[in-house]
C-alpha cells in the first residue's frame, strides 16, 4: 500500500485521476440505468437516471426552482448576515475581557456542536412556521463559529505589532482600527465562511423538516407527492448548489489572506 | 470487537423487526397519535379484537400524509390508517401498490376553525382582510378551507399554512395568525375556558359532508398474498369502531391519551366524531375528490370514478362471512 | 477591582474562581431570565413554560419505563450509525489517503459531498429501507462517514514514510501494515472523526425519529409536540443536550487517557 510517487506529472498523468473519478461516476449512473431498465430494481421506488434528467425542465418551468433557489439563499445570507452581526462585537468582547473569554469560550464551543436542530418543534411553537423560525434557528447554528473565529483573530495579532501601534502612542480605538482588526481579518474572514456554510446547510435542513421556505421544501414538497424523479433532480440540484456555494466562499475566504 | 459489533446489530434487528410468537404480525401506521378517529385500531389492540382473529399489530405512529404512503409503498408497513383520498389517488395513478379497503373519515365534522376571544371574529364570514390557517398546501384542510370562504363570499382572506395544530394555536395565541385551525382535542381547552371561540367546522362546506376525505389502505401484496389476513383485520376494526362507539372506557382511553378531562374527552367525541364520520364501508364524493385532485396538480388529466375503481377493495361488510 | 476581590470569599478570589463565579452568575441571570419571560405574558403560556414546571416534567419522564425504552433505541441506532460510518470511513479513508492517485480521483467528490445537508436524502432513504431503524440508522451512518473519511485521509498522508519502509523490510503482509502501522498512526485523526461523526450522528438520527418513527427521542418529541405538552418537550430536548455534552466529554476522556497510555 506504498503512496504513489507523483513526481513530475505531464498532463495526461494529471488529467487520468481527474477522467477515473468522473468515468467511475459514469459507470455507476449506467448501472443504476441498467438495473432500473432490465427491473433488477423498481423504478417506481428508485427511478432511473434519465427519468431524473427528464424532470429537471419541470422542476423550473413548474416548481419554481429559481424563486425557490433565491428564496433558500435570501435566507442564508440574512441568517449568516445577523450572526456575524451578532457575533463579531461579541468575540471582540471576549477578546477585550479575559475574564469572560475563559467563562464563556467552552460554553459557546459547546454550543456549536449542540444538535439545536432537533428542537425545531420547540421553535415552531415559539415562532411559528414561517421566515422567521428559519432564519433563527439558522443564525443561532453559524453563531459559535463566528464568535469564536473572531476572539481567535483578535487574540491572534501578533505582539510586534501591538507594540509598534504602542511606541507610536496610539489610542485604543486606533489600535483596533488600524492594527488588530486588519490582522484579524483573515480569520474573521474564515468564520464569516463557515456562519454561511453552516447557515446553508441549516437553513436547507430545516426547510425540509418544516415544509416551508425554498429548496428544502420543494424537496419534501415532491416527496410528498411522490414525484421520485423530480425528487432526486432536486436533490442533486441541492448537493451541486452547496458544491457551487462551498467553492465560491472558499474562493472569498482566500482574497482576505495575505499575499506572499 | 467483532462481537460487539455482530452484537449491535443483533440487537437493532431485534429493536425494530422482533416478530410476533403464533399469531400473524401486521405493522400498521397511525397519523395523529390520540386523536379519536385514528385511535379505533389501538382500542381494539387494547381490547384483544385484533389477538381474537390471530393478529399481532405493530402501531407506527407518524405524523401523516405522504409518511404513511412512504411507509405502505416501501414495504415497511402493511396498512395505514386515515390517509388522505388525494394523495392515494395520485400513487394509485401512478401506479402505486396499495388499494383503499375503506373509508375513515366522511366528512370533515372533526376539522374547526377558531379565534382568540375578544377579536371580534365569531364566524368565518368576519375573515375578510384576515389571515386563516391551514395546515400545508393541498390537504384536506386547505380544501376544506377554500371551500369555506367560497361558499361565504370571503374572497380577501389570506390563507396561510400553518402546519400542524400546536404550532397554530401559539400563533393565533400570539397574534400572529387570526383564525386557526384545530382538531380536537385541540383547542378545546382553550375553547372551554373562553379563551378562544369556534368560527367554522369544516362540515358547514358545501359538499364537504359528502366526501370521504381520508381512507384505510393496504399493499397490493398482502392483498393479494393472503386476502385472509386482510379480512380479518378488517372483522377486528369494524369490532373496535362499534366498541368505540358505546363503550365508556373508549372515552377514558382518549382522556388518557391526551391528557384532559374527561367531560372534555366525552364532548369532543359526542359534537366532532359522530359515528357516521367512520362509516368504513363506502367511499362518498368520488368525482368531487377527483376534481379536487386535478386542482391540486395531484392528476394531470381529468378522471371519472370508473377510471379508478380499481383503487377500491372493501374486502369485507358486516353480514358477510 | 482590588475593593471587589476583597469582598470575595476566599476560594473565589483566585481566577479559577472567578470564572466559576462568572459562570454560576451566569446561569442564574439567564435562569431569571427565563422565569421572567415565561410569565411575563409575552409568549402564550403552553409556549414558554416555567423552569418548575419543566423540572417537575423532567422527574416524571425520569420514572416512565417508556422514556428508557426509547433512550436505549436511540443509543442502538446511533451506535449501530457510528459503527457502519466510522468502519467504512475508515475504510475508504485508508484506501484514499494511501494512493495519491485513488485520492486525486474520488477525494474532491467526498470534499464537495460533505457539506451538503443530509437530512434531505431521508426520503431516499425511507424508500429503501423503511420507516423502521434501517432509514435512521442509514441516515446517521451518512452523516458519521464524511467527517471520518476525511480525517483519516488527511492522517494517512501525515504517516511518517520511515515506518512503512520499516513495515516494507519486515515484510509486512497489508493487513499487518494496516494493523501495525497505519491504525496506531492514525489514532489522532480517527479520534478526531469520532468527535465530529458523534454529532452528527446523533443528528442525523434524531431528525429522522422526529421526521418518522414509533420509537426513539425523537418520537418522544414529536409525540409531545402532537398533544402540546410543550414542558414535557423541553424535558426531553434538555435530557438530549445533556446526553450529547456527556458523550463528546467521555469520548473525549477516552482519548486522552489511550493517548496518555
Amino acid at each position: 500500500m506504498a503512496a504513489i510517487d507523483g513526481a513530475s506529472p505531464g498532463l495526461a498523468r494529471r488529467a487520468a485521476p481527474v477522467l477515473v473519478g468522473v468515468a467511475a461516476i459514469a459507470v455507476a449512473v449506467a448501472l443504476w440505468q441498467g438495473a432500473a431498465e432490465w427491473g433488477f430494481i423498481s423504478t417506481f421506488t428508485a427511478p432511473s437516471p434519465s427519468d431524473i434528467a427528464r424532470s429537471f425542465p419541470a422542476l423550473f418551468t413548474e416548481e419554481g426552482l429559481v424563486r425557490r433557489f433565491f428564496q433558500t439563499f435570501a435566507e442564508t445570507f440574512l441568517a449568516a448576515g445577523f450572526a456575524v452581526a451578532i457575533g463579531i462585537p461579541l468575540g471582540w468582547w471576549l477578546h477585550r475581557q479575559p475574564l469572560a473569554g475563559l467563562a464563556y469560550e467552552n460554553w459557546i464551543g459547546g454550543f456549536a456542536g449542540a444538535p439545536l436542530v432537533v428542537a425545531y418543534p420547540l421553535f415552531l411553537v415559539l415562532f411559528g412556521r414561517n421566515t422567521g423560525t428559519i432564519v433563527v434557528m439558522s443564525c443561532l447554528s453559524g453563531l459559535p463559529a463566528m464568535v469564536l473565529k473572531t476572539k481567535e483573530g483578535l487574540d491572534g495579532t501578533r505582539r510586534v505589532l501591538i507594540n509598534v501601534g504602542r511606541s507610536f502612542g496610539l489610542r485604543p480605538s486606533a489600535m483596533f482600527w488600524k492594527i488588530m482588526l486588519p490582522a484579524a481579518i483573515p480569520t474573521i474572514a474564515n468564520g464569516v465562511r463557515l456562519a454561511l456554510i453552516f447557515a446553508l446547510i441549516n437553513v436547507v435542513g430545516v426547510e425540509f423538516l418544516i415544509n416551508f421556505g425554498g429548496l428544502g421544501e420543494l424537496i419534501d414538497d415532491l416527496a410528498q407527492r411522490w414525484e421520485l424523479p423530480a425528487m432526486f433532480g432536486a436533490i442533486l440540484f441541492v448537493i451541486l448548489t452547496s458544491v457551487a456555494f462551498f467553492w465560491a466562499t472558499g474562493k472569498a475566504e482566500k482574497w482576505f489572506r495575505p499575499h506572499g | 470487537m467483532r462481537k460487539i459489533i455482530v452484537g449491535v446489530f443483533a440487537l437493532v434487528a431485534a429493536a425494530g423487526f422482533a416478530p410476533g410468537a403464533g399469531a400473524q404480525t401486521l405493522k400498521v401506521v397511525i397519523p395523529q397519535k390520540g386523536a379519536f378517529d385514528t385511535s379505533i385500531v389501538d382500542f381494539g389492540v387494547k381490547q384483544g379484537f385484533f389477538k381474537d382473529q390471530g393478529l399481532d399489530i405493530e402501531e407506527i405512529f407518524s405524523q401523516g400524509g405522504a409518511n404513511n404512503e412512504q411507509a405502505v409503498i416501501s414495504g415497511s408497513a402493511d396498512f395505514s390508517m386515515a390517509t388522505g383520498t388525494l394523495g392515494i389517488i395520485s400513487l394509485y395513478v401512478k401506479g402505486a401498490p396499495i388499494r383503499i379497503i375503506g373509508a375513515e373519515s366522511t366528512g370533515a365534522p372533526d376539522i374547526f376553525w377558531y379565534a382568540k376571544a375578544g377579536s371580534g371574529i365569531k364566524s368565518i364570514k368576519d375573515a375578510h382582510g384576515k389571515t386563516v390557517a391551514f395546515s400545508a398546501p393541498g390537504s384536506s384542510t386547505n380544501l376544506v378551507l377554500n371551500a369555506l370562504l367560497k361558499a361565504n363570499n370571503v374572497t380577501d382572506a389570506k390563507p396561510t399554512a400553518t402546519g400542524s395544530p400546536p404550532g397554530t394555536l401559539t400563533q393565533v395565541m400570539s397574534g400572529q395568525i387570526d383564525i386557526g385551525w384545530g382538531v380536537p382535542p385541540f383547542v378545546l381547552k382553550e375553547i372551554a375556558d373562553k379563551q378562544a371561540v369556534v368560527v367554522a367546522h369544516g362540515n358547514d362546506a358545501p359538499g364537504v359532508r359528502d366526501q370521504t376525505i381520508r381512507v384505510n389502505v393496504v399493499r397490493l401484496d398482502l392483498l393479494q398474498q393472503n386476502r385472509d389476513a386482510v379480512v380479518r383485520f378488517a372483522k377486528a376494526y369494524d369490532k373496535a369502531r362499534n366498541w368505540a362507539y358505546s363503550d365508556p372506557k373508549a372515552i377514558d382511553y382518549y382522556a388518557e391519551a391526551n391528557k384532559i378531562p374527561r367531560d372534555i374527552a366525552a364532548e369532543a367525541i359526542k359534537h366532532y366524531h359522530p359515528k357516521a364520520q367512520t362509516d368504513p364501508y363506502v367511499i362518498k364524493g368520488l368525482q368531487r375528490t377527483l376534481d379536487d385532485a386535478l386542482e391540486a396538480k395531484r392528476i394531470d388529466h381529468p378522471m371519472k370514478p370508473d377510471d379508478v375503481k380499481g383503487m377500491i377493495d372493501i374486502v369485507w361488510k358486516p353480514g358477510q362471512p | 477591582m482590588a475593593e471587589l476581590m476583597a469582598t470575595l470569599p476566599l476560594a473565589a478570589r483566585g481566577r479559577f474562581g472567578l470564572v466559576t463565579l462568572i459562570r454560576a452568575a451566569t446561569l442564574v441571570l439567564l435562569w431569571a431570565l427565563w422565569e421572567g419571560a415565561a410569565r411575563s405574558g409575552l409568549f402564550y403560556a403552553g409556549a414558554l413554560p416555567s423552569s418548575f414546571t419543566i423540572a417537575a416534567a423532567a422527574l416524571d419522564l425520569f420514572v416512565m419505563p417508556a422514556f428508557y425504552y426509547n433512550l436505549g433505541v436511540t443509543v442502538l441506532e446511533v451506535a449501530a450509525a457510528m459503527a457502519i460510518g466510522v468502519a467504512s470511513g475508515i475504510s475508504v479513508g485508508l484506501a484514499l489517503g494511501a494512493s495519491r492517485f485513488a485520492g486525486k480521483a474520488f477525494e474532491p467528490y467526498l470534499q464537495y459531498l460533505a457539506p451538503a445537508p443530509k437530512i434531505i436524502f431521508l426520503p431516499v432513504f425511507m424508500v429503501m429501507f423503511g420507516i423502521g431503524p434501517g432509514s435512521k440508522v442509514a441516515i446517521g451512518a451518512l452523516s458519521c462517514f464524511f467527517p471520518m473519511v476525511l480525517s483519516v485521509i488527511a492522517g494517512v498522508r501525515q504517516v511518517d514514510p520511515v515506518l512503512l519502509r520499516v513495515g516494507r523490510s519486515f515484510q509486512l503482509s497489508l493487513a499487518q501494515t494496516v494493523a501495525k502501522i497505519y491504525l496506531p498512526a492514525l489514532l489522532p485523526p480517527i479520534a478526531t472523526g469520532l468527535r465530529l461523526g458523534l454529532g452528527v450522528a446523533i443528528i442525523g438520527t434524531l431528525l429522522s425519529e422526529i421526521k418518522m418513527s414509533n420509537r426513539g427521542l425523537g418520537f418522544l418529541i414529536m409525540q409531545d409536540y402532537g398533544r402540546f405538552d410543550i414542558a414535557e418537550m423541553y424535558a426531553v430536548l434538555a435530557v438530549i443536550f445533556v446526553l450529547v455534552t456527556l458523550a463528546n466529554g467521555v469520548i473525549a476522556r477516552c482519548l486522552r487517557m489511550k493517548g496518555r497510555g
